[in-house]
Protein backbone atom coordinates (compact mmCIF):
# COMPACT_ATOMS: atom_id res chain seq x y z
CA UNK A 1 0.00 0.00 0.00
CA UNK A 2 1.74 3.26 -1.11
CA UNK A 3 1.46 6.88 1.07
CA UNK A 4 -1.19 7.95 -1.72
CA UNK A 5 -3.53 4.87 -0.41
CA UNK A 6 -3.79 5.27 3.25
CA UNK A 7 -6.75 7.54 4.71
CA UNK A 8 -5.11 10.58 4.92
CA UNK A 9 -5.53 12.60 8.49
CA UNK A 10 -8.23 15.79 7.78
CA UNK A 11 -7.35 19.01 9.76
CA UNK A 12 -10.90 20.15 8.53
CA UNK A 13 -14.30 18.64 10.91
CA UNK A 14 -16.54 17.08 9.40
CA UNK A 15 -20.06 18.66 9.84
CA UNK A 16 -21.64 16.33 11.73
CA UNK A 17 -18.53 16.03 13.72
CA UNK A 18 -18.99 19.97 14.64
CA UNK A 19 -20.37 21.21 18.17
CA UNK A 20 -22.68 23.38 17.74
CA UNK A 21 -22.96 24.10 21.59
CA UNK A 22 -22.48 27.86 22.60
CA UNK A 23 -19.54 26.92 24.69
CA UNK A 24 -18.12 25.08 20.94
CA UNK A 25 -18.58 27.98 18.81
CA UNK A 26 -17.11 30.11 22.19
CA UNK A 27 -13.73 28.44 21.48
CA UNK A 28 -13.53 27.94 17.96
CA UNK A 29 -14.62 31.39 17.84
CA UNK A 30 -11.32 32.52 20.19
CA UNK A 31 -9.31 30.23 18.78
CA UNK A 32 -9.88 31.93 15.23
CA UNK A 33 -9.61 35.49 16.47
CA UNK A 34 -6.76 34.41 18.98
CA UNK A 35 -4.82 31.18 18.49
CA UNK A 36 -2.25 30.80 21.11
CA UNK A 37 0.69 32.27 19.00
CA UNK A 38 -1.32 35.07 19.07
CA UNK A 39 -2.11 35.41 22.34
CA UNK A 40 1.15 34.20 23.99
CA UNK A 41 4.02 34.98 21.22
CA UNK A 42 7.77 34.30 22.06
CA UNK A 43 8.97 36.85 20.12
CA UNK A 44 8.29 40.60 19.00
CA UNK A 45 8.94 42.83 16.02
CA UNK A 46 12.13 44.37 15.64
CA UNK A 47 11.08 47.66 15.96
CA UNK A 48 9.04 46.89 19.23
CA UNK A 49 12.67 46.88 20.94
CA UNK A 50 13.00 50.58 21.61
CA UNK A 51 12.10 52.34 24.94
CA UNK A 52 8.48 54.28 23.37
CA UNK A 53 6.94 51.09 22.98
CA UNK A 54 7.78 50.08 26.82
CA UNK A 55 5.50 52.70 28.76
CA UNK A 56 2.18 50.60 28.15
CA UNK A 57 3.87 47.63 29.94
CA UNK A 58 4.98 50.18 32.73
CA UNK A 59 1.62 51.48 33.65
CA UNK A 60 0.28 47.81 33.45
CA UNK A 61 3.57 47.06 36.04
CA UNK A 62 2.22 50.47 38.13
CA UNK A 63 -1.55 48.73 37.96
CA UNK A 64 -0.36 45.75 39.93
CA UNK A 65 1.35 47.57 42.38
CA UNK A 66 -1.59 49.69 42.47
CA UNK A 67 -4.34 46.52 43.10
CA UNK A 68 -2.02 45.36 45.28
CA UNK A 69 -1.37 48.38 47.81
CA UNK A 70 -4.99 48.76 47.32
CA UNK A 71 -6.13 45.70 48.56
CA UNK A 72 -3.34 45.65 51.45
CA UNK A 73 -5.55 48.97 52.64
CA UNK A 74 -8.85 47.39 52.36
CA UNK A 75 -8.13 44.72 55.22
CA UNK A 76 -7.45 48.05 57.55
CA UNK A 77 -9.64 50.96 56.15
CA UNK A 78 -9.68 54.20 54.80
CA UNK A 79 -8.57 55.63 58.41
CA UNK A 80 -5.60 53.17 59.14
CA UNK A 81 -2.67 55.71 57.45
CA UNK A 82 -3.20 58.20 59.76
CA UNK A 83 -3.04 55.93 62.99
CA UNK A 84 -0.02 53.39 61.87
CA UNK A 85 3.40 53.98 60.05
CA UNK A 86 2.78 50.46 58.24
CA UNK A 87 -0.31 52.07 57.10
CA UNK A 88 1.25 55.26 56.37
CA UNK A 89 3.65 52.84 53.87
CA UNK A 90 1.17 51.42 51.87
CA UNK A 91 -0.77 54.44 51.60
CA UNK A 92 2.13 56.55 49.91
CA UNK A 93 2.66 53.10 47.78
CA UNK A 94 -1.12 53.26 46.78
CA UNK A 95 -0.29 57.28 46.18
CA UNK A 96 2.71 56.63 44.05
CA UNK A 97 1.90 53.26 42.39
CA UNK A 98 -1.16 55.75 41.03
CA UNK A 99 1.01 58.43 40.24
CA UNK A 100 3.90 56.16 38.15
CA UNK A 101 0.45 54.61 36.34
CA UNK A 102 -0.63 58.11 34.99
CA UNK A 103 2.88 58.86 34.07
CA UNK A 104 3.68 55.40 31.83
CA UNK A 105 0.20 55.97 30.88
CA UNK A 106 0.41 59.29 29.20
CA UNK A 107 3.55 58.58 28.13
CA UNK A 108 1.79 55.56 26.23
CA UNK A 109 -0.66 57.42 24.84
CA UNK A 110 1.67 60.34 23.78
CA UNK A 111 3.73 57.45 21.54
CA UNK A 112 0.81 55.73 19.96
CA UNK A 113 -0.90 58.86 19.42
CA UNK A 114 2.12 60.23 17.46
CA UNK A 115 2.34 56.84 15.54
CA UNK A 116 -1.23 56.86 14.77
CA UNK A 117 -1.72 53.26 16.29
CA UNK A 118 -5.20 53.04 14.98
CA UNK A 119 -4.18 52.27 11.83
CA UNK A 120 -4.84 48.89 10.32
CA UNK A 121 -8.20 47.71 11.93
CA UNK A 122 -6.89 48.97 15.64
CA UNK A 123 -9.68 51.47 15.98
CA UNK A 124 -11.02 49.26 19.21
CA UNK A 125 -7.81 49.06 20.44
CA UNK A 126 -7.01 53.01 20.61
CA UNK A 127 -11.12 53.27 21.94
CA UNK A 128 -10.47 50.72 24.51
CA UNK A 129 -6.92 52.55 25.66
CA UNK A 130 -9.16 56.28 25.64
CA UNK A 131 -11.99 54.39 27.85
CA UNK A 132 -9.46 52.59 30.18
CA UNK A 133 -7.77 57.00 30.66
CA UNK A 134 -11.08 58.12 31.53
CA UNK A 135 -12.15 55.52 33.64
CA UNK A 136 -8.52 56.01 35.75
CA UNK A 137 -9.11 59.22 36.18
CA UNK A 138 -12.68 58.61 37.95
CA UNK A 139 -11.06 56.16 39.82
CA UNK A 140 -8.23 58.26 40.82
CA UNK A 141 -10.72 60.83 41.76
CA UNK A 142 -12.97 58.79 43.72
CA UNK A 143 -9.44 57.96 45.48
CA UNK A 144 -8.77 61.69 46.43
CA UNK A 145 -11.76 61.88 48.43
CA UNK A 146 -10.86 58.79 50.28
CA UNK A 147 -7.97 60.65 52.18
CA UNK A 148 -10.41 61.51 55.19
CA UNK A 149 -8.25 64.97 55.93
CA UNK A 150 -9.60 68.46 54.94
CA UNK A 151 -7.78 67.87 51.46
CA UNK A 152 -10.42 65.22 50.29
CA UNK A 153 -13.11 67.31 52.15
CA UNK A 154 -12.05 70.05 49.85
CA UNK A 155 -11.91 67.90 46.39
CA UNK A 156 -15.74 67.13 47.56
CA UNK A 157 -17.20 70.45 48.11
CA UNK A 158 -15.26 71.80 45.38
CA UNK A 159 -16.24 68.74 42.67
CA UNK A 160 -20.01 68.68 43.99
CA UNK A 161 -20.52 71.89 41.96
CA UNK A 162 -19.44 70.49 38.60
CA UNK A 163 -21.35 67.76 39.12
CA UNK A 164 -24.61 69.01 40.17
CA UNK A 165 -24.32 71.39 37.56
CA UNK A 166 -23.90 68.08 34.83
CA UNK A 167 -27.17 66.78 36.65
CA UNK A 168 -24.94 63.79 37.33
CA UNK A 169 -24.65 65.06 41.11
CA UNK A 170 -28.34 63.72 42.09
CA UNK A 171 -27.02 59.80 42.24
CA UNK A 172 -23.19 60.22 41.72
CA UNK A 173 -22.73 62.07 45.44
CA UNK A 174 -19.58 62.69 45.95
CA UNK A 175 -20.17 64.24 49.60
CA UNK A 176 -21.30 60.41 50.53
CA UNK A 177 -18.52 58.72 51.78
CA UNK A 178 -19.65 55.52 51.26
CA UNK A 179 -20.83 55.52 47.57
CA UNK A 180 -17.61 56.79 46.49
CA UNK A 181 -15.58 54.06 48.68
CA UNK A 182 -17.83 51.44 47.02
CA UNK A 183 -16.78 53.19 43.93
CA UNK A 184 -12.92 52.85 44.37
CA UNK A 185 -12.40 49.73 45.26
CA UNK A 186 -15.52 47.96 43.83
CA UNK A 187 -16.72 49.09 41.12
CA UNK A 188 -14.20 51.07 39.38
CA UNK A 189 -11.48 48.70 39.98
CA UNK A 190 -13.61 46.39 38.19
CA UNK A 191 -14.26 48.41 35.12
CA UNK A 192 -10.55 49.49 35.26
CA UNK A 193 -8.92 46.41 35.07
CA UNK A 194 -11.70 44.64 32.23
CA UNK A 195 -11.03 47.26 29.71
CA UNK A 196 -7.47 47.24 30.08
CA UNK A 197 -7.58 43.38 29.75
CA UNK A 198 -9.78 43.82 26.79
CA UNK A 199 -7.13 46.43 25.75
CA UNK A 200 -4.19 43.61 26.28
CA UNK A 201 -5.85 41.26 24.51
CA UNK A 202 -6.57 43.61 21.51
CA UNK A 203 -2.74 44.27 21.44
CA UNK A 204 -2.10 40.64 21.13
CA UNK A 205 -5.53 39.93 18.79
CA UNK A 206 -4.17 42.36 16.38
CA UNK A 207 -0.20 42.82 17.10
CA UNK A 208 1.89 45.99 18.18
CA UNK A 209 1.27 48.78 15.59
CA UNK A 210 4.75 49.36 13.56
CA UNK A 211 6.09 53.01 13.28
CA UNK A 212 4.99 54.95 10.80
CA UNK A 213 7.47 54.35 8.45
CA UNK A 214 7.55 50.43 8.79
CA UNK A 215 4.37 50.06 8.00
CA UNK A 216 4.85 48.22 5.04
CA UNK A 217 6.54 44.85 7.83
CA UNK A 218 2.56 44.78 9.04
CA UNK A 219 0.25 42.32 7.52
CA UNK A 220 -2.84 43.93 8.75
CA UNK A 221 -1.93 47.15 7.49
CA UNK A 222 -0.93 45.67 4.20
CA UNK A 223 -4.41 44.61 3.70
CA UNK A 224 -5.92 48.05 4.46
CA UNK A 225 -3.70 50.20 3.40
CA UNK A 226 -3.41 50.49 -0.46
CA UNK A 227 0.63 49.62 -1.43
CA UNK A 228 2.52 51.86 -3.20
CA UNK A 229 2.65 49.50 -5.99
CA UNK A 230 -1.32 48.95 -6.34
CA UNK A 231 -1.73 52.93 -6.38
CA UNK A 232 0.46 53.01 -9.50
CA UNK A 233 -1.34 50.40 -10.97
CA UNK A 234 -4.82 52.26 -10.21
CA UNK B 1 6.52 59.61 62.12
CA UNK B 2 3.35 61.29 63.12
CA UNK B 3 5.06 64.86 62.75
CA UNK B 4 5.81 63.69 58.65
CA UNK B 5 1.81 62.63 58.88
CA UNK B 6 0.98 65.92 60.08
CA UNK B 7 3.13 67.85 57.94
CA UNK B 8 1.25 65.79 54.77
CA UNK B 9 -1.61 66.96 55.46
CA UNK B 10 -1.10 70.50 55.71
CA UNK B 11 1.40 71.78 53.70
CA UNK B 12 -0.36 73.74 50.51
CA UNK B 13 2.17 73.55 48.31
CA UNK B 14 4.10 75.77 46.58
CA UNK B 15 2.35 77.20 43.52
CA UNK B 16 4.06 79.28 40.39
CA UNK B 17 2.02 82.07 38.99
CA UNK B 18 2.10 83.90 36.15
CA UNK B 19 -0.53 86.26 35.27
CA UNK B 20 -4.08 84.21 35.23
CA UNK B 21 -1.67 80.77 34.81
CA UNK B 22 -1.20 78.93 38.04
CA UNK B 23 0.08 75.68 38.47
CA UNK B 24 1.65 73.82 41.52
CA UNK B 25 5.30 73.02 42.14
CA UNK B 26 4.57 69.30 42.06
CA UNK B 27 2.11 69.27 39.24
CA UNK B 28 4.57 71.09 36.90
CA UNK B 29 7.61 68.47 38.30
CA UNK B 30 5.27 65.34 36.98
CA UNK B 31 4.73 67.23 33.68
CA UNK B 32 7.93 68.26 32.61
CA UNK B 33 9.34 64.94 33.92
CA UNK B 34 7.12 62.83 31.32
CA UNK B 35 8.48 65.23 28.35
CA UNK B 36 11.83 64.52 29.26
CA UNK B 37 11.27 60.92 29.20
CA UNK B 38 9.20 61.07 26.41
CA UNK B 39 12.15 62.35 24.52
CA UNK B 40 14.86 60.41 26.50
CA UNK B 41 12.68 57.53 24.98
CA UNK B 42 12.97 58.32 21.68
CA UNK B 43 16.72 59.09 21.78
CA UNK B 44 18.04 56.60 24.42
CA UNK B 45 19.38 53.33 22.98
CA UNK B 46 17.65 49.78 23.73
CA UNK B 47 20.02 47.28 25.28
CA UNK B 48 19.89 44.25 23.14
CA UNK B 49 18.63 40.89 24.62
CA UNK B 50 20.32 37.88 25.24
CA UNK B 51 18.61 36.09 22.06
CA UNK B 52 19.34 39.12 20.07
CA UNK B 53 23.38 38.71 21.20
CA UNK B 54 23.54 35.17 20.26
CA UNK B 55 21.83 35.46 16.33
CA UNK B 56 23.89 38.32 15.82
CA UNK B 57 27.02 36.35 16.95
CA UNK B 58 25.78 33.07 15.38
CA UNK B 59 24.99 35.28 11.71
CA UNK B 60 28.25 36.80 12.17
CA UNK B 61 30.08 33.41 12.61
CA UNK B 62 27.95 31.65 9.83
CA UNK B 63 29.61 34.63 7.38
CA UNK B 64 32.89 33.87 8.43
Amino acid sequence: MTDSQLPQPTLEPEPEDVDHSWSGRLRRWVLKVLPPEKLLPTSQPSYVATWIYMFGMGAIASLVFVIGSGAVLSLNGPMWWHLSPLGHFFNSLHLWSVEFFFFFMVIHLWAKFWMAAWRGNRALTWITGVVSFAVSIVAGFTGYLLQTNFDSQWIAYQAKDALNASGIGAWFNVANFGQMFMWHILLLPIAVLVIVALHVLLVRGHGVVPPLDAAESDSQLRETTPTEATSREA
Amino acid sequence: MHALIHLSQSTPGIFLTWGVFGIQLGNLIVIVSMFVVFGLALVVPFPRGAREGRESRESREDMK
